[in-house]
């Protein structure tokens, strides 16, 4: 079955420069030739040929294509990557004309899978490749390579000790326990504190989620208080709609922003609006509430021009939880009177006067920004856990409660409890990749993007 | 067709007696006709694996579990307090009466002659074995070999620094065998073991010590014992005391285990009391049992003093403690080295690689125990029978057998110390119990005419009325905490138990039910979720375990294997993917690398 060809876009799907188009298996260089020309009759493999990619008569781009030999490939078998334009059509009729050569398409992390099992890769170090390109930020990405390094496979490997122990006890208990003259050679294995280390493992993946997809801001505000002039200012590009008009922002918009090397998530939201008659609006407002939840952080504005509003403090109320900024906009525009009620309505708060269209002190924003990440603890930089990681992670926590409590019970039967770590260690197995059943290894694979 | 076999005991007997049941021309060679069957070491058969062992004999229609019933002098099941599946039968059994009704058994089963001679060689002919050469030069003709030889092998005793070859105390060794094997190639491993001293029972103040009585109602191992069995003597417990460590920790230089006399490699599970005394010094105590060796004579066995230490010491540490202050000592503990072949030379048929028609079981094996050696006769009787038939071998699989793991076990990894048999050893301990054993092996046994059709269906009976009942119980309901829910599931509450079901029901189950019965449905019940993804698990091991890796593949050429891996499956030679995945150091990525290897080879056609 792995004898047929696959392809896949291996870049993102959409407008951009180039796409990369990738194809391995042993046809490659045979679709190759018969879909792009003109081509010498030699191909030399790690070569970059000009030509045009036709159908039948026409011509439906201009591409580069370099072909590779098995074994010197990522795949390990024969490939070919066509660099052409990145237009969703353009690219969608080339995989078409591919695949009627002969290829198909790739399922999701076959290219990876392929290179598996050809040797060019062992299995953490296939997931942690998928996880280095998923990782947004520099510190994810070096956590990923710490991960290669073995990091995740060395904190599992307590937890199976503390789980070894514990088959010991067990299993002594079993064999022993009745009149053989033997005595436990080995100390009470601390189950607790090993759930406890992994309860913390979990508690830290979300910190983990944050440094591999970044920090989610929302710049939270009632109606027309400039959120979306900040969210542009911060951006420095024209992309939402700014008008005068309370609620054209009606959905969220979200961009990335980098600061220190690390990705930022900022949310323009909705206006915040008290009684507003619009459905739509009301949707976007429920879904602003939501995203406020989600946040890490808010930037939270008010109108530094127009007296405060009761929308205001009932928006302050649900910030309660959440580290924020009070930005007090357009400062070009302020009343002294009004900022002052501003600082009397939230004393809690330093009040800071920006304006968010002349660009005046919004550093105060991108330095508020940058000092989220020097409060995240220092210990999240040690572990990554990625999605399949953490599904058998949470499974062998419950298991290990589960053991818990049944030593406490003393209601299930030695042999029921010595099953159930058993069970426990077959998880750590499936995490370590020393036990990869085929359905294991075709999990992983299949969370791979396709083309990787 | 003949089949010798070499050795009366445990795994012998029950070589001889397969081999003669299914057709075969069985002669049993032993050096002294009155010791076959002779319990070498502790008086009692069966325990924890051992006793589940012990029950698949039964069903195999062996006749160490008839035996030990017959003999039986004391019953007990270990574990009651756990779950099903880890509970175990264990006797005590009076030695002489064991031996006698093993050598009477014996003499009466049609095509199986006991002989009196020592085997000095086994003669071999274009690669097969075909005969025996005895001490006296005759030549037993053969169609198949069966070595069954225990501790004989250049077997060598210990006592203080006194040392003298011997297969048993006062028996002689099998030198000129042990020779033989070593110069058909065999790898041979030197491993030891021992045995307590005997005192006189009544030299040995009872008062201190505490009565450990037999269950009640006492239960046989065998579906063939009709005669009720009783409990006939009582077992005592007792401890040693510090002035003990104080003897030992004295004369430790005069123990030839810590004077480097025996280099022989000895059980980590069964350590001589010196070596508890050196491994756990902080403990003050540690217990032994006194045990009768049988009805007629007063020799007590005293499990868990086994010593190599000189009599002298022998006696000092038995003044140590209170109650054999004043004991007479009537044989004195002794430690035994012999010649054992290292299993993994031998197939899963227990056939040796290297030498057709050639089968090794027992103690010669590696393995200690009674019953792991009668296990291993049973199958190699069986399937010395088989080969010589040219019919396809009987191998066990681990998931229905603890026999299946045992051989497993051993021909798959080796031995480093005497293998003994643990329940954690099987990855299916859940299904492998003793109540549901004829459901496992009733139609291997049947098929092979090891047990008669009506034993059979007697069974077969006893196992559909369990689950029928089993059946009822998921269409039952009782009222439990104000909630209506059906037996089954009542009963797979944590803490409830069939008796307690009974009761919340207001009405008797299952009439006439014996322990099995009970323990059978409790088994089901209360595992089905565990057995359901065992069975799972099983499948998709078989999937993979199936893949045939061809006998002739050179790992040397597998890719992506380190040196030590590829000695490791050089060594153990996996047929299967399954089995090389099992062998202790193959990493799963090394399966995958041959997995890949056997997938290229192939896809070139070369």
């Amino acid at each position: 079955m792995d004898d047929d060809t696959i392809v896949a876009l291996a870049t993102p799907p959409g407008r951009a420069g180039i796409a990369l188009i990738r194809i391995s298996g042993s046809q490659s260089e045979g679709i190759v030739r018969k879909i792009i020309g003109p081509l010498p009759a030699e191909l030399e493999a790690r070569r970059s040929y000009h030509g045009f990619i036709h159908h039948q008569d026409r011509r439906i781009d201009e591409c580069l294509t370099v072909i590779f030999k098995a074994p010197r490939s990522y795949s390990g078998e024969d490939m070919a990557e066509i660099s052409l334009h990145s237009n969703l059509f353009v690219v969608e009729e080339v995989i078409g004309l591919i695949c009627a050569c002969g290829a198909r398409s790739a399922l999701p992390g076959e290219f990876t899978f392929r290179a598996f099992k050809n040797g060019k890769l062992d299995l953490l170090q296939a997931e942690a490749v998928n996880d280095l390109i998923l990782a947004n930020s520099r510190a994810g990405a070096l956590m990923q390579f710490n991960n290669l390094e073995g990091r995740l496979s060395k904190t599992v490997a307590s937890l199976r000790a503390a789980l070894v122990q514990a088959a010991i006890q067990i299993e002594t208990r079993i064999e022993f326990a009745e009149d053989q003259h033997i005595e436990a050679t080995e100390t009470a294995g601390d189950l607790t504190a090993a759930a406890v280390a992994l309860e913390k493992i979990l508690g830290q993946s979300r910190f983990n989620e944050i440094l591999n997809q970044g920090l989610h801001v929302v710049i939270a505000g009632r109606v027309n208080v400039g959120k979306s002039s900040l969210f542009n200012a911060l951006l420095l590009k024209e992309r939402s709609i700014i008008s005068a008009l309370p609620g054209t922002t009606r959905d969220y918009i979200q961009e990335n922003l980098v600061l220190d090397g690390f990705p930022f998530h900022i949310t323009d939201m909705a206006g915040i609006r008290a009684g507003s008659g619009d459905d739509i609006e009301k949707q976007g407002m429920e879904l602003s509430l939501a995203k406020i939840a989600q946040a890490d952080a808010v930037l939270f504005m008010v109108d530094a021009s127009l007296p405060l509003a009761e929308t205001d403090m009932q928006i302050y109320k649900l910030l309660a939880t959440k580290k924020r900024l009070l930005l007090a906009n357009k400062s070009d525009m302020a009343h002294a009177d009004i900022v002052r009620s501003v600082k009397d309505a939230f004393p809690e708060e330093t009040v800071h006067l920006i304006s968010a269209k002349n660009g005046d002190n919004l550093d105060v924003a991108v330095n508020f920004m940058k000092s989220l990440l020097r409060q995240m603890p220092e210990a999240c930089g040690q572990t990554v856990v990625n999605f399949r990681q953490k599904i058998l992670l949470e499974k062998l926590l419950k298991k290990m409660k589960r053991i818990e409590q049944m030593q406490i019970e003393g209601l299930e039967a030695t042999e029921v409890v010595a099953e159930e770590i058993r069970q426990g260690l077959g998880l750590i197995g499936e995490l370590t990749g020393t036990i990869t059943p085929g359905d294991i290894l075709q999990g992983v694979f299949a969370k791979f993007c396709i083309g990787k | 067709m003949r089949v010798v076999v070499i050795g009366g005991g445990h795994a012998g007997i029950e070589a001889a007696f397969a081999a003669a049941k299914m057709g075969a021309d069985a002669v049993l060679l032993t050096m002294h006709l009155d010791t076959i069957a002779q319990m070498s070491c502790n008086p009692s058969i069966g325990g924890i694996a051992k006793g589940h062992l012990v029950k698949e004999i039964d069903a195999l229609g062996g006749i160490m579990p008839r035996a030990a019933d017959a003999t039986g002098i004391h019953f007990k099941v270990l574990n009651r307090s756990k779950g099903p599946a880890v509970r175990a039968t264990r006797t005590q059994n009076d030695k002489v009466a064991y031996r006698d009704f093993l050598k009477r058994f014996l003499e009466n089963v049609p095509n199986l002659s006991l002989y009196q001679a020592m085997a000095d060689e086994i003669v071999v002919r274009n690669g097969r074995a075909c005969g025996v050469r005895l001490s006296d030069g005759e030549v037993l003709g053969a169609d198949a070999v069966i070595v069954c030889s225990g501790t004989f092998l250049a077997g060598r005793i210990f006592i203080g620094s006194a040392s003298y070859a011997a297969g048993r105390a006062n028996e002689p060794p099998s030198l000129q065998l042990a020779e033989n094997i070593r110069d058909l190639g065999f790898a041979i491993l030197r491993l030891k073991t021992g045995t307590p001293m005997r005192l006189h029972a009544d030299s040995i103040n009872w008062k201190n010590f505490s009565p450990q009585p037999g269950d009640e109602p006492p239960l046989p191992f065998s579906m063939h014992t009709r005669a009720k069995v009783k409990n006939r003597v009582c077992c005592y417990l007792g401890h040693t005391t510090t002035a003990v460590a104080r003897v030992i920790g004295e004369n430790l230089h005069l123990s030839p285990l810590y004077s480097g006399q025996i280099r022989g490699v000895g059980p980590r599970y069964c350590p001589s009391i010196e070596d508890k005394i050196v491994k756990f010094p902080d403990r003050e105590r540690h217990h032994f049992y006194l045990e009768p060796e049988g009805l007629n004579n007063k020799e007590i066995y005293v499990n868990g003093l086994s010593s190599s230490l000189p009599v002298e010491i022998q006696i000092k540490i038995l003044q140590a403690i209170p109650g054999l202050d004043q004991a007479r000592m009537m044989r004195p503990a002794y430690a035994i080295e012999y010649d054992a072949i290292q299993p993994s030379q031998l197939t899963a048929s227990l056939e040796s690689r290297q030498i057709g028609n050639l089968f090794f079981a027992g103690q010669v094996n590696g393995t200690s125990g009674y019953e792991e050696a009668a296990g291993q006769g049973l199958m190699a009787g069986i399937n010395a029978v088989l080969k010589a038939r040219g019919e396809a071998p009987f191998v066990l699989d681990r998931q229905e057998a603890y026999v299946g793991v045992m051989v497993d076990d051993i021909v798959r990894s080796g031995v480093d110390e005497p293998y003994r048999l643990f329940t954690a050893r099987a990855e299916y301990r859940l299904q492998l119990r003793e109540d549901n054993v004829f459901e496992r092996l009733g139609g291997h046994a049947l098929r092979l005419g090891l047990v008669s059709r009506r034993d059979h269906d007697r069974e077969m009976r006893k196992l559909d009325k369990r689950q029928r009942l089993i059946k009822e119980l998921s269409r039952t309901r009782a009222h439990i905490e104000g909630k209506s829910e059906t037996l089954f599931k009542i009963l797979q509450r944590p803490g409830m138990d069939f008796a307690a079901l009974e009761a919340l029901y207001g009405q008797p189950l299952l009439k006439n039910k014996t322990l099995t019965d009970v323990s059978y449905i409790e088994a089901c019940v209360k595992y089905q979720g565990y057995i359901d993804i065992q069975k799972r698990e099983v499948a998709k091991t078989k999937k993979l375990a199936k893949t045939a890796i061809p006998a002739d593949l050179d790992f040397m050429m597998v890719d992506g294997l380190s040196s030590e891996v590829r000695q490791k499956l050089a060594k153990a030679r996996p047929r299967t993917l399954g089995e090389a995945a099992r062998i202790p150091g193959v990493t799963p990525a090394a399966v995958n690398a041959i997995s890949i290897h056997l997938t290229l080879k192939y896809k070139h056609g070369s």
